[in-house]
């Protein structure tokens, strides 16, 4: 009968001495202390999960515990005991090997850029599609009200017939696209004069596109035609309100991981929240224009003006170190391949 | 425990605190168990969080005993959902992705409850950490808590931060003044005075860092400015190697004036903490500042460059410095015997039952 050495202690008190445990005749446990003999049988005590080099330890039902650093012994009780539950030794063994915990950091690697690439963005786009039009025009009215803050939004001084011309173009566009009418988006050309923004063009949730006097005075109809589909490529793939549920949805894992760690992570936690908004936001312009080619040639037109008006819009911008990383646009190279992608798929 | 022979007068005797843990042993531990949160998308929390905390305090040894963490995690995952549910509506709010009224709801809230939350958590710590068999317990009433996290930090704002020395006293004061190990009270006796010198040397080893270290950027910055031309500055890349040397004195200052911080104050606060009715087990650090504020430097490096792999080497190592330097005192030559506050006499204090809830609380 095996026997193993450690320490009693007494309950309701700090008072300990040296006892010896083992296995009683009617499978509990004894405990030889004070020169006496207790005896346990299940449920009245408990083994508490074995935990690294730490010292195994029986509580009592009575609150008084035994604690032992004879790992050997005591496993070979415990088995004989049957009392581990089969999650408590699966997650011992898994602590106790290197092959697990190299696994482990390939799976929170894996599981972390899985979410960002997959698990976000469809969340993201299931949320987006429950979305009714009137939050969608409140989140607008709210976005042109921060614009006018941060920039000089003035009005046009475009003349009405050039209007006109343009949102006749604008709205042959969208009818030609064939695209679902329920979604209720409120389609609306306004023009702005916006020196901050130069040559630009921005679309809104609710379906409002705005474009700046400056890039109407550069482009050409069939050019404004391109970047017109593009923003309404922003608008029915929802791009404007998938975006504010990603950075969410980022924002929130970092600040839920932050509570884990300790003190640098507020000064860390800025990086990687900027370079997932930014990643995003590529991925989202890169859809756009693929939209606004596709339907630039189902409608016959050629898709060089996107690739013709995105050269114009990107003259007189300085590249930036660290572009490619940190920017919401992806590079003017890497847009203009993926128009030429786009264009050999549907017209071969 | 009487002993009715005559005993030699007392001497008194030191006990050195050890820590066991070892760093590879807990990495493999802390990984398992955080790939386990991941992958069950954050429920598994409060069983990772009670392992990886129980291995710490299962490791740490005084006078041949081990201390134990007993929390169970079944009971914290409702205080967690609950803060995971808060968190998720504030950031929601203020996105504008559901009202931010609602955001500021919430917000409001953690700060009503703020103090709450602070006492509750503290008496979960306290009831589920033991030694010897014998748990701690927190006594602080919630009135105080709100004394303490609103008034003095109140008073702190209204006296732009002179008061800040006090307020950080007073949460010592608080937390340790309230603490037994079972029946047998803890008692701290800090002052303003050395609180202020602690805090003062902090923040004139801040001023000397950025005066070093700014000071060429500074002049730097001025220089080269003359050469760009206007406008352009914001995409020069001389702007970015001057943002990003400014971020790194930040990043260097921090490390250092946390540690310096952390060191100063542990050592204070034990200085005047002592246990029993007799005050006879007192405390002691001989933890070297220097050694430490470098310590905390190379971890906090270490932990970012390793994209957080090496945090739980820097755990292990933080801990086996600050445990090894510490060491009890005591006038009666034993640590004595300490009796268990029953559950019986725990509601007699009119306190609620213990909260499961346990909050990491920076102090």
């Amino acid at each position: 009968m095996t026997t193993i050495n450690g320490k009693y202690y007494l309950a309701g008190s700090s008072d300990a001495c040296p006892a010896l445990l083992s296995l009683s005749q009617d499978s509990g446990v004894e405990i030889t202390a004070f020169e006496e003999v207790l005896e346990f049988r299940e449920p009245s005590f408990r083994v508490e999960p074995a935990l690294g080099s730490t010292p195994r330890i029986i509580r009592f039902h009575d609150g008084s515990m035994f604690e032992t650093s004879e790992f050997e012994k005591f496993n070979a009780l415990e088995k004989q005991l049957g009392t581990t539950s089969f999650t408590a030794s699966l997650i011992k063994k898994l602590e106790e090997r290197w092959r697990s915990a190299i696994l482990s950091v390939f799976a929170v690697i894996v599981f972390c850029i899985l979410f960002y690439l997959y698990g976000i963005p469809l969340a993201a786009s299931k949320i987006a599609e429950t979305v009714p039009q009137s939050m969608r025009a409140k989140m607008s009215e709210d976005t042109m009200a921060l614009m006018q803050k941060i920039t000089i939004l003035r009005e046009t001084n475009i003349d009405d017939e050039r209007r006109a011309e343009l949102e006749e173009i604008f709205f042959d566009a969208i009818s030609r696209t064939n695209l679902p009418k329920d979604e209720g988006y409120e389609y609306k050309l306004t023009f702005k004069d916006a020196p901050a923004i130069g040559k630009n063009a921005f679309a809104l949730p609710s379906g409002e596109i705005v474009v700046t006097d400056a890039l109407v005075e550069v482009c050409s109809d069939d050019q404004l035609r391109a970047i017109l589909l593009h923003e309404i490529g922003h608008v029915e793939l929802q791009h404007g309100i998938r975006s504010v549920i990603q950075d969410t949805g980022i924002l929130i894992i970092i600040s839920l991981a932050i509570g884990d760690a300790n003190g640098v992570s507020s000064i860390v936690s800025a990086l990687p929240a900027l370079l997932a908004e930014s990643h995003y936001s590529q991925k989202f312009e890169i859809e756009s224009d693929t939209f606004s080619c596709k339907h630039l040639q189902q409608q016959g037109y050629n898709p060089d003006d996107l690739a013709d008006a995105l050269q114009i819009l990107h003259t007189g911008t300085p590249d930036m170190p660290f572009e490619d990383l940190v920017s919401t646009h992806p590079s003017l190279k890497q847009r203009l391949e993926n128009i030429k992608e786009n264009t050999l798929k549907v017209s071969p | 425990m009487e002993d009715s022979s005559p005993t030699p007068p007392p001497s008194p005797k030191d006990f050195p605190m050890q820590f066991h843990g070892s760093a590879s042993e807990y990495f493999k531990i802390w990984i398992v168990n955080l790939a386990l949160t991941v992958l069950t998308l954050g429920i598994y929390y409060p069983w990772a969080m009670v392992r990886t905390r129980r291995y710490f305090y299962a490791n740490t040894e005084l006078d041949s005993h081990r201390f134990d963490y007993l929390a169970d995690p079944k009971k914290m995952l409702k205080g967690y959902l609950l803060i995971y549910t808060a968190i998720i509506l504030y950031v929601l709010g203020m996105n504008n992705i559901i009202s931010p009224f609602i955001g500021f709801i919430v917000i409001m809230a953690l700060i009503a409850l703020g103090p709450f939350l602070m006492a509750a958590s503290l008496r979960f710590r306290h009831h589920n950490t033991s030694y010897r068999n014998v748990r701690f317990k927190f006594l602080g009433r919630t009135s105080d808590a709100y004394a303490v996290y609103w008034g003095y930090a109140l008073l702190t704002y209204i006296t732009l931060g002179i008061m800040f020395p006090i307020f950080r006293l007073k949460i010592y004061e608080y937390i340790f003044d309230n603490s037994s190990l079972g029946k047998t009270p803890f008692s701290y006796k800090g002052e303003g005075g050395p609180m202020y010198t602690i805090f003062l040397s902090a923040l004139g080893l801040m001023i000397a860092i950025a005066a070093i270290f700014m000071t060429p950027i500074i002049v730097f910055g001025i220089f080269q400015s003359g050469n760009v031309e206007e406008g352009a500055a914001a995409t020069d890349p001389m702007f970015f190697l001057i943002m990003g040397s400014i971020y790194l004195v930040y990043f260097i200052g921090f490390a250092f004036i946390s540690g310096f911080i952390r060191a100063k104050t542990l050592r204070y606060n034990l200085s005047v903490l002592t246990l029993g009715y007799e005050k006879d087990v007192s405390f002691k650090s001989d933890l070297n500042v220097w050694k430490f504020v470098w310590l905390n430097f190379t971890n906090i490096f270490a932990t970012f460059f390793s994209l957080g792999l090496l945090s739980a080497w820097a755990k292990v190592r933080a801990t086996k410095m600050v445990l090894s330097s510490i060491s009890v005192v005591s006038q009666q030559g034993d640590l004595g015997s300490h009796e268990s506050v029953n559950e019986t006499d725990q509601s007699a204090t009119g306190e609620a039952a213990v909260d499961a809830m346990d909050f990491d609380v920076g102090f």
